[in-house]
């Protein structure tokens, strides 16, 4: 399977799920799948990335260290972002209605299978 | 590549439809990755014309110079977005690896320092970091001008081959010292750690790493005096506002010479008010008495009755704390202005994506839980320990938000 698959398969397992990505610190998409054509998700990742040094920095000076998973909720939609690989995410955007548990749940268990694409 | 030309032509048509989108960063990614480098350059800058302060686009832009081998330019992309984003490792690790390129060691050290300071366990960075330092160190020694050595006395010769060879390791003495100084520079005690830094320089000159550091603490303690020396700024400031008894009674003084005593106090008041711009710009943002600071802080101390929070505080957006409890290791004041940061930085991407109102953010690290939120003007900060799980987190925050609403309103 390939990243698209992968990514694919987590957003049709989760109900609300709008879109999955992977995508670099420095905010670049390696690839990303979408239901809804008005949502950039590799956007909206490349946009969030900025927030993922912050948080870093933030559980380093409170003793907390590695940060694992990030999640921003906003009025229209709720980002799920978790670290994988070496300065990695996995991004998973839902709906206010989306199954945010079986969202953490997908990406879990598919980033060792997206990992081992890297 | 022929994906990647798929996924070129499919950019392409969504840059056509929406072509204010922002779609031209991964284009240009996309044609980066297919080798087309003076497009993946075209697209970008056309892009920044209309999205100048788009900092992921400037990052795909340098890495784009980067692998053109226009290191100048590189340079020039990646200090823009450092300016406005001082805590993006990626950009630090490039600028590092360019500088590294150009032979610019001491800024290449620099930026490999910065990445470190942000991720402690990057071992690529840690190894370039080496590499740097020893090529700072490897023309230095090169460029020496050779001199003559001295024909030895047969007893000084002797003296000169008892001598032990210099250590390419720091001695015990050197890392003891090295130790204490960055205990000092922890502890703020700047002084100290240049004390002792300055001791080792005098032995061992050459010494990059202290060299370093000894930059780092210089730099630490300039930081420290303008923190201060604002914060003094702000007390005069405060003291001046306040109608003081001895101002009334000067009013007063003089007043009852001319029997004017209420319009005397009144230009006593407008007269300190003219001096205050500044500080009313801050306290204008959000103003609370000591009675609701003290009930909001009653809500943040009984939150640590819950199994795994440790604490939380209450701030304005500026980083000025209203109310904390928190464990006795962390300083409120201190984490303040980094909170304030990471929250401008979230609003500030939330906008941009047009996603609405941020509602919360969970960061969740390996030994605990970050989350922040706002409540009215100012933002609740909340710190939970590897006991509690991002859905209790949730749970909890939304029974404090209508408690600290209810104070605030």
């Amino acid at each position: 399977m390939d990243f698209k698959s992968l990514l694919q398969k987590i957003v049709e397992n989760v109900d609300g799920a709008i879109g999955a990505a992977v995508i670099g610190e420095d905010g670049i998409a390696i690839d990303q799948y979408t239901t809804r054509s008005d949502f950039d998700i590799t956007a909206a990742g490349a946009e969030y990335s900025t927030i993922i040094s912050s948080a870093k920095k933030a559980s380093q000076n409170f003793g907390l260290g590695k940060t694992t998973e990030v999640l921003i909720s906003t009025e229209k939609a709720t980002m799920i972002m978790m670290m994988m690989g070496k300065n990695l995410f996995v991004t998973l955007a839902l709906n206010l209605d989306g199954n945010l548990g079986r969202g953490r749940l997908e990406l879990k268990k598919t980033i060792p299978e997206l990992e081992k694409l890297i | 590549m022929p994906d990647v030309m798929a996924e070129i032509e499919e950019l392409k048509k969504k840059l056509q439809q929406n072509p204010d989108s922002l779609i031209f960063v991964p284009l240009a990614d996309a044609y980066r990755r297919a080798g087309m480098l003076d497009e993946a350059i075209e697209i970008c800058k056309k892009g920044l014309e209309k999205h100048q302060s788009y900092t992921s686009a400037r990052v795909v832009l340098g890495r784009i110079y980067s692998e053109k081998n226009m290191i100048d330019d590189a340079i020039a992309e990646l200090k823009k977005v450092e300016a406005v984003d001082m805590d993006n490792i990626m950009v630090h690790s490039m600028l590092g690896n360019a500088y590294l390129k150009k032979k610019r060691y001491a800024e290449a050290i620099e930026q490999f320092q910065k990445v470190l300071s942000l991720n402690p366990e990057d071992l690529d960075t840690q190894e370039k970091l080496k590499e740097a330092l020893a090529a700072k160190q490897e023309p230095e020694k090169v460029n020496k001008p050779s001199q003559p050595e001295p024909k030895p006395q047969p007893q000084a010769q002797a003296k000169v081959e008892a001598q032990p060879k210099k250590e390419e390791k720091p001695s015990d003495d050197i890392q003891k010292s090295l130790k204490a100084a960055e205990l000092y520079t922890k502890k703020e005690d700047f002084e100290k750690a240049i004390e002792i830094y300055n001791e080792i320089l005098s032995k061992d000159p050459e010494n990059l790493i202290v060299q370093q550091r000894l930059r780092e603490v210089y730099n630490f303690q300039e930081k420290k005096l303008e923190k201060l020396k604002s914060s003094k700024q702000k007390e005069e400031i405060k003291s001046n506002d306040k109608i003081t008894a001895e101002d009334i009674l000067d009013v007063m003084r003089e007043a009852v010479k001319e029997e004017k005593i209420e319009e005397k106090i009144e230009e006593k008041i407008k007269e300190k008010a003219e001096v205050k711009p500044k500080e009313e710009k801050v306290a204008e943002s959000i103003t609370f008495d000591e009675k609701k600071a003290k009930e909001i802080e009653k809500i943040l101390k009984d939150l640590t009755n819950i199994d795994g929070l440790v604490g939380g505080i209450f701030l304005q957006k500026d980083g000025k704390i209203i109310a904390s409890f928190l464990p006795p290791d962390i300083n409120a004041n201190e984490i303040g202005k980094d909170i304030a940061k990471i929250v401008d930085k979230t609003e500030m991407s939330v906008a941009n994506m047009k996603q609405g109102k941020l509602n919360h953010v969970i960061i969740a690290s390996e030994s605990g839980q970050l989350l922040f939120t706002e409540i009215g003007k100012g933002v609740l900060f909340m710190i939970g320990n590897e006991k509690i799980n991002m859905g209790k987190m949730s749970y909890v925050l939304k029974d404090i938000v209508v408690k600290i609403k209810a104070v605030t309103k």
